[in-house]
């Protein structure tokens, strides 16, 4: 067998066995083993193997590398996020609130003066980002979507009109923002025209991956209303200042990474707040993915619910602190440490991991 | 082939096949499981296919998990990083147990998820509210958790 493949390497140096061959006429003393120029069948399969076994050791690193790069970019752009509330407050001596007049949560006591917004703070931070042509053809005066019931289990909503025309605002919430959008989630990047999230203009309002710490909550999370120690920055209609983050800024969480996928619920819009479109809540803990039934391990990269954190960096998920600085958080880490850093003026001292 | 050469290759082979499984073993990171078992009676009879949520307090490590009960309403809680069971500690449960608008339990194949199904929530939020059932189980190893809900208050 290594005969035949010895002819067959021989053949493809372009030596032909019949030219080397001695002439004929003279007379043959003894046999003379030929040596070829050529590699045997075992050299050519070591040298094959040690090759695989380096871009086998490599491949893992080079995998590494590049979701490295993809984290360096994510931080880099919550950090914009960040700084971007920052000028808001400086400009408008207030941070945005997480949203205005949701349609969707019910209030305790109906509001006969209130009209429904469903406007994301995140779109209110567009001229801070480079953004000002996209903000200025957003009416400010008409809702940025037409979702103003309750969808399922027979919640009601807020039952307020409808400010405005949502349609005119339509197109701009399709408008996909490089800066909102983490390059290591794969998630799909539109939430559709489904009745309940998006609006009816294909391919509905783009995704977020970016979302502003604030209470996760079938009811509103109207900000106005929650005691001080169970505040986070934001909420529905809030008004936080940073002279209210009495725990400190460096201590609390301002802006929290999220997945565009969710299980129950959907993932949030940089531009309208849709049903279950509450913010994001660092209370359930990070990373907590959904365990379809009949499953032992975790969906990765599908969270459980709406309203809660995580990402597809491996092991933790981005945070942009009230002081502007950006952690990366373990999933890992201390559930009730966590729930401290949300919070703005619980009082709780906490330590950063 | 001669039999020097065939061991060459079965060690080729070898380091190449190490070399690919290299870095590919399982990783266990967070709390250790204990196993987490019991079942839910309503009014005295078993409570089938209702979602038992056990959400850590009192410093428990880990951040729970979730289960549904079966025919005699027993239940295995699998802890949301995944695997059977949870860090041992103490819990708040919640029960959901969804009926759909006729009346009739949710189907067992129905994947919609609950905050888009007309399905509504049967029992009362001190049972079924994650954030404020007044339920409490404690795991530690070997006890089965009993979840006895009545419907009067």
């Amino acid at each position: 067998m290594a005969r035949t493949y010895r002819l067959l390497l021989a053949c493809s140096f372009h030596v032909h066995p019949a030219v080397q061959s001695p002439p004929s006429t003279r007379k043959p003393s003894r046999p003379t083993r030929r040596v070829r120029p050529g590699f045997t069948l075992v050299e050519l399969l070591v040298v094959i193997a040690i090759i695989g076994v380096l871009i086998a050791l490599l491949l893992p690193a080079v995998q590494q590398a590049r979701e490295a790069a993809r984290r360096a970019t994510c931080i880099n752009k919550i950090k914009q996020v960040g700084l971007a509330l920052h000028i808001y407050h400086d400009t408008h001596s207030v941070f945005p609130p997480a949203g205005v007049n949701y349609g969707w949560c019910t209030l305790g006591t109906p509001d006969p003066d209130r009209t429904t917004h469903n406007k994301n703070g995140l779109s209110f931070l567009l001229p801070f980002l480079e953004q000002s042509a996209l903000y200025d053809s957003i009416n400010q005066n008409s809702a940025n979507s037409a979702q103003n019931t309750g969808y399922c289990c027979s919640y009601t909503g807020a039952g307020a009109p409808l400010a405005g025309d949502p349609a005119e605002n339509a197109d701009e919430m399709t408008t996909l923002l490089d800066v909102f959008l983490c390059p290591s989630d794969s998630g799909s990047t539109h939430l559709g025209t489904s009745a309940a999230y998006g609006t009816t203009v294909a391919p509905g309002p783009a995704k977020t991956n970016y979302e502003l710490s604030s209470d996760q909550t079938i009811s509103c999370n109207y900000w106005a209303t929650q005691g001080g120690a169970s505040r986070k920055m934001f909420g529905e209609n809030s008004k936080c200042k940073i002279r209210d983050v009495t725990d400190g800024t460096s201590n609390t969480i301002m802006v929290c990474e999220t997945t565009r996928e969710v299980y129950n619920g959907d993932a949030p819009a940089w531009g309208m707040r849709g049903w279950v479109a509450s913010g994001g809540d660092v209370d359930p803990g990070i990373n907590v993915w959904d365990i379809p039934t009949g499953w032992t391990r975790p969906d990765v990269g599908n969270l459980n619910s709406w309203g809660q954190v995580g990402s597809l960096h491996k092991g933790g998920a981005h945070f942009a602190l009230g002081s502007g600085a950006v952690s990366f958080f373990p999933e890992n880490m201390d559930l009730t440490i966590l729930i401290g850093l949300g919070k703005i003026s619980d009082g709780s001292v906490v330590q950063i991991p | 082939m001669s039999a020097i050469e065939f061991r060459q290759l079965m060690i080729a082979v070898a380091l190449l096949i190490s070399g690919v499984c290299a870095g590919c073993g399982p990783s266990h990171e967070g709390p250790e499981l204990k196993p987490a078992t019991g079942m839910v009676m309503l009014d005295d009879k078993p409570l089938v296919n209702a979602d038992v949520y056990f959400l850590p307090i009192n410093d428990t490590p880990g951040i729970g998990g979730k289960g549904r009960t079966r025919e005699e309403g027993e239940f295995e809680i699998v802890y949301y990083r995944g695997g059977q069971g949870l860090p041992p500690g103490d819990y708040r449960v919640a029960v959901s147990y969804r009926l759909m608008p006729d009346g009739a339990p949710v189907p067992e194949d129905d994947a919609t998820p609950s905050i888009e199904s007309p399905a509504r929530e049967s029992l009362p939020s001190r049972y079924s509210s994650q954030e404020q059932s007044a339920l409490r189980a404690t795991v530690a190893s070997g006890q089965p958790v009993e979840l006895k809900l009545t419907t009067k208050k």
